[in-house]
């Protein structure tokens, strides 16, 4: 009799148990980005496969959005309290979010030992009310690159110089020559992207201004009059009228940018976020450079008595976040935990060769593309890193002035609709109007 | 025997309130009423009214996201500075007033052409009905991507048939422009919806009563006259609602231009729509204070237009009929 009891409490407990697990299995939601980019993708589920495997009966269901298309979804999502996803995409593009409250704190929840440091000091900042936390995990990380066809070069006589980085002078020459070649000089489209023109000048500004001044010039505390400005983006006018840009460029996508690039070799230089690899290092059927395209790097030119020489451009960009309010929290939290593994890490820098926030084994990366980490290598030996990117300057600007920024230099002067004095008088006037 | 009014009808003096009163009133089915109507007001509540409401409630507050996402009433601070300080509403305003005048005045007289000459019984009329009417088929977002080949200056139709014909000199980047960005949208819709425009204005010509064609003819009206004279005053009240419809549409523009150009380049085709959109999604705000004054402007605008052009187009029909 005794035995018989004990076997029906045992019974009772295992259903306890059993029930317990099944009532709390949660299928979590996932919206992300990158949805054509397979290498990243890869690392994705690896995280995916890592949580499941540790909490079992829990999901992940990863959706694609295009970035774009996701913010105002998200944003009517947060807004109606339901309809959002426990874990996303995040990054700089919409830094309101942290604002208000959608994003969870991760500050006691991610393993941050395996995160670079400059990643997490990215996310940490004040959220509701000015409560410090730290908001992302910084999946991602790039540097604004100026990418080159090493062959036309080579056809059209141009040598880098050993610094990679051509003088100001010299930078137009090249631009001549491919421009009189009947290529542009760079490969950009900005059909869909509202900042793919904005890298040239960026890095010129950066170049001759260092980022300090640059900093504030985003920030609108130091003037578009700057005679320093004016003749860097006199400058920039130059290049543009010497045929630096497809006529194409507004009706071009980034994706298009890309197959100018490097399968129609139309264009000398691409410049572009050091994720260019997530796009092209893929097979060539799936948008992927040719086999026998030669790609090399270049720093920016420099621009006469600059402060900001040898300066380049690196900031976090795709990273992950998760929502305050999901009904999931921990778990959700633990899918952001994934990620912050040197492992991962490692698996990041060799699918994609793009620069992570995760920690890494340098030595451990198993990569078919370790030419390009070596290329990379020789090219940044001296660069100075700063944290900033052509396209966070949109979080330093205040949404008026990166409206004009955009329609200013974005479409305006390389489609030579307007004059340098216009553009910067435009500039001006939004930084004063302090929108 | 008396012929007359016989004395034994009563008079009858009896009011209409009195006959109210002694027919029994039928109990109306409110419970029918409800459950057929309710799912129906249910929906216009909440997806028209409701948003509506809160629009017009957002217009006059602004959100404090450094005070703790508390809304702060500002009352007609939004408007003023819309009206007074918004150079980018004003160029937006104009874009979506141009596209919404020059729309129906190319559209309608195409349409109507178009009509004649399937109401002409030309060969392969059918099939003519079927390709003109295609397009309207189509959503935004294909339209846009189809024309933006169309537009591409490479390797895009409209210049290739420049180069072809040999006016390669003329080819240029369409939508690089905001001289020529603006009318090749316009082009676009006048090519989506001149099949819509064209049945209905089929339907109006062939609701025409032949009688009166006949008896024009007999009377020595040629075709020409048979046409301004008799075709065309008639098919006015049609035109007149297309014309309107096309106003409104056209003043709405919004998923065509976020497609082809965002607005661009330099605000060239920058509508009150595009911009809404702009503001209240881009500008890293949240604020939906500012955008909902510019609809609701927006909406005043269009309203009083509406009202305005057909009590002026009707009035005209007045007079000539």
């Amino acid at each position: 009799m005794q035995a018989k009891k004990s076997g029906v409490l045992l019974l009772a407990c295992v259903l306890t148990v059993v029930s317990w697990g099944f009532a709390h299995a949660a299928d979590l939601t996932w919206w992300s980005h990158w949805a054509t980019q397979d290498t990243k993708k890869v690392v994705l589920n690896e995280a995916k496969r890592r949580f499941e495997a540790k909490h079992p009966g829990n999901t992940v269901t990863i959706t694609y959005y295009e970035k774009k298309n996701m913010w105002p979804i998200l944003q009517a999502a947060f807004t109606a309290g339901s309809g959002f996803p426990d874990v996303f995409y995040y990054d700089i593009d919409v830094p309101e979010f942290i604002q208000t409250g959608w994003l969870a704190d991760m500050t006691e929840a991610i393993r941050w030992e395996n995160i670079e440091p400059y990643g997490k000091a990215f996310w940490t900042r004040p959220g509701p009310a000015g409560k410090m936390g730290t908001w992302a995990i910084p999946v991602e990380a790039s540097s604004d690159e100026i990418y080159f066809n090493k062959k036309m070069f080579k056809q059209l006589g141009i040598t880098v110089p050993a610094s990679y980085a051509f003088s100001q002078d010299e930078f137009k020459g090249v631009v001549s020559k491919c421009a009189k070649a009947g290529y542009a000089a760079f490969a950009t489209g900005a059909a869909d992207r509202e900042w793919t023109a904005l890298y040239i000048p960026t890095a010129l500004l950066l170049s001759k201004l260092g980022v300090d001044d640059l900093k504030k010039l985003a920030r609108g505390e130091l003037s578009w009059k700057d005679p320093r400005v004016v003749e860097t983006m006199k400058y920039y006018r130059e290049l543009i009228d010497l045929g630096a840009y497809a006529k194409t460029l507004t009706s071009m996508t980034l994706a298009d940018a890309h197959r100018y690039f490097h399968t129609e070799q139309k264009a000398c230089m691409f410049p572009v976020g050091s994720w260019y690899t997530g796009r092209a290092f893929v097979p060539p059927d799936k948008g992927g450079q040719p086999k026998d395209f030669e790609l090399g790097l270049l720093n920016y030119p420099l621009i006469k008595d600059g402060k900001g020489h040898g300066q380049k451009f690196l900031s976090v960009a795709g990273s992950l976040a998760v929502a305050a309010k999901s009904p999931n929290l921990k778990l959700a939290l633990e899918v952001a935990n994934a990620f912050a593994d040197v492992e991962v890490g490692n698996m990041w820098m060799a699918q994609t060769g793009i620069q992570t926030g995760i920690k890494t084994d340098p030595a451990r990366i198993d990569s078919p593309i370790k030419w390009y980490f070596e290329e990379f290598g020789k090219v940044n030996t001296a660069s100075k890193w700063v944290e900033l990117t052509t396209q966070d300057v949109k979080a330093l600007m205040k949404p008026g002035l990166w409206e004009v920024w955009v329609a200013t230099v974005n479409q305006g002067l390389p489609n030579r609709l307007i004059g340098v004095d216009d553009a910067l008088a435009k500039l001006e006037d939004a930084r004063q109007k302090g929108k | 025997m008396r012929i007359g009014p016989p004395e034994t009808i009563p008079k009858v003096t009896a009011t209409v309130g009195d006959v109210r009163a002694a027919v029994p009133r039928a109990r109306r089915p409110w419970g029918a009423i409800g459950l057929f109507l309710g799912p129906a007001l249910f929906f216009y509540f909440a997806f028209i009214i409701y948003p509506v409401l809160v629009t017009f409630y957002n217009s006059v507050h602004t959100l404090r996201m450094d005070l703790g996402m508390t809304y702060e009433f500002v009352g007609f601070q939004h408007f003023n500075e819309i009206l007074s300080a918004d150079d980018v509403f004003w160029r937006a305003a104009r874009n979506s007033m141009t596209w919404a005048v020059v729309a129906p005045i190319v559209d309608i007289p195409l349409a109507l052409v178009l009509a004649f000459i399937l109401h002409g019984k030309v060969p392969f009329a059918r099939f003519f009905r079927t390709v003109w009417f295609t397009p309207l088929l189509m959503s935004y977002p294909v339209v846009g991507v189809i024309w933006l080949w169309v537009y591409n200056y490479d390797w895009g139709m409209a210049n290739l048939v420049l180069r072809a014909v040999g006016l390669g000199e003329y080819a240029q980047a369409w939508l690089a422009s905001p001289t020529t960005a603006l009318p090749a949208l316009i082009l676009v819709t006048t090519w989506m919806f001149a099949g819509f425009n064209m049945v209905v204005m089929l339907a109006a010509i062939h609701a025409i009563p032949m009688e009166y064609l006949e008896a024009a003819r007999v009377d020595g009206a040629g075709p020409w006259h048979r046409l301004f004279h008799i075709v065309v005053p008639l098919l006015r009240p049609t035109m007149v609602n297309l014309a309107i419809l096309d106003f409104i549409g056209k003043m709405k523009q919004f998923a065509l231009v976020w497609v082809m150009t965002r607005g661009g380049p330099m605000w060239g085709t920058e509508t009150v729509a595009t911009y809404v959109i702009k503001r209240a999604f881009e500008w890293k705000t949240l604020d939906l204070g500012y955008p909902s004054a510019i609809a609701v402007l927006w909406f005043v605008i269009i309203f009083g237009l509406s009202v305005g052009l057909t009590r002026f187009l009707q009035r005209r029909e007045a007079l000539e009929f």
